[in-house]
């Protein structure tokens, strides 16, 4: 008796119900990158001489508010790198001279928009451990920020040009449809080790 | 109770089968012990996966419960899983090559520095095959894919999603 009850224990626990919680994979060299800008999105990236620039664009029908991060993986001895990101659309604060300095060669800010910057040099950085891949990164801290209606570009660059790697989070709604996991397995490297 | 179990089953089980006829109560003839060496592919970790093997069945039952821990050592965590439960089914042990196909729950430890414990439940798949090397003790490779199910956290259980996949090089033996 006690051996079938060992039994159904271990049946009911391996068929027991789960859900979860991550962010969609998706990589820069996507004919679109973002295909819907309300879910959530991971975008790894790799500055190899610390002159490129990533971006991408979002566009809202309405307002809409959604976490930000940049996480660098610590794999490697990649986490003293600190890349940068920037958000240029409406709604944002008009930039200030010095805001712009700071934005990489190239990138320019259309008349009646704004920038939020992320220049990613808190002291202390929170540890986060990613467990779909099970991967440690470090964040820039997430930020909510609340994008009004309209089209905006985010830029991601690496100051000085140091070179490291990074992953790009953000968005709210969990959504895997339509292949969404297939970003991970076709680019098995930028998302795991 | 079951990881002293195992535990003991592992550092005394060689020894004590030939003592005894039980071990806690179970007749040491249907047990097996394993020492297997593993290595995960999905964030990159290698380390010991010792285990416990209990056939529950009639003698010649190719059903077993399997308990297990397992320490694994990474570049970006160690992973401790203090114990797993599940079911293995394997061919006949006469045969000088077994195939075996299990599956169970695990309890794991993500042990990150600068950020904790990070504890869940995960799903867990065998598929191997293994020979025999000794009259008593055979050696094999198998593949275990993972699947987190559940997070751990103070305030209880959450569900999650995670993904994992690890090879697995065992050495085993039959304590009858």
């Amino acid at each position: 008796m006690i051996r079938k009850l060992i039994f159904g224990a271990l049946v009911a626990l391996i068929v027991a119900p789960t859900a979860g919680h991550a962010h969609r994979p998706q990589t820069f060299d996507a004919d679109e990158i973002i295909t819907d800008s309300t879910i959530s999105w991971t975008l790894p990236g790799t500055f190899e001489t610390g002159s490129e620039l990533y971006e991408f664009g979002l566009d809202y029908d309405e307002p809409f508010a959604a976490p930000f991060e940049i996480f660098s993986p610590t794999s490697g001895g990649n986490s003293d790198f600190r890349p940068r990101y920037a958000i240029i659309g409406p709604g944002f604060p008009e930039p200030t001279a010095e805001v712009l300095e700071r934005l990489p060669d190239g990138v320019t800010v259309p008349d009646g928009a704004g920038i939020f910057l992320e220049l990613n040099e808190d002291a202390d950085r929170y540890v986060f451990f990613e467990g779909v891949m099970r991967r440690v990164l470090v964040s820039s801290g997430t930020t909510a920020l609340r994008l009004a209606a309209g089209q905006h570009k985010v830029v991601i660059w690496s100051p000085e040009q140091t070179t490291g790697r990074f992953m790009f989070g953000f968005g709210v709604e969990e959504n895997f449809e339509g292949g969404g996991f297939n970003g991970v397995f076709e680019n098995w490297s930028a998302f795991a080790y | 109770m079951l990881t002293k179990m195992l535990l003991s089953g592992l550092l005394l089980g060689g020894v004590t089968a030939e003592a005894h006829d039980t071990l806690f109560g179970v007749s040491t003839n249907e047990l097996t012990v394993g020492a297997p060496l593993e290595i995960d592919v999905v964030g990159l970790a290698a380390g010991v996966h010792p285990e416990v093997l209990w056939r529950p069945l009639e003698e010649g039952s190719g059903l077993r419960l399997r308990a297990s821990s397992a320490l694994k050592f990474g570049s970006e965590f160690t992973l401790l899983a203090p114990l797993s439960l599940g079911l293995r089914w394997q061919t006949s042990s006469k045969r000088l090559l077994q195939a075996q196909f299990g599956t169970g729950l695990q309890w794991k430890m993500f042990l990150v520095p600068d950020s904790g414990a990070h504890q869940r439940i995960d799903w867990y798949w065998e598929l191997g095959v293994n020979a025999r090397v000794a009259p008593k003790q055979r050696l094999g490779l198998t593949i275990v894919p993972e699947f987190g199910l559940a997070n751990i956290t103070a305030e209880g259980l959450s569900g999650t999603f995670g993904l994992g996949l690890a090879a697995r090089v065992a050495w085993s033996m039959a304590l009858e």
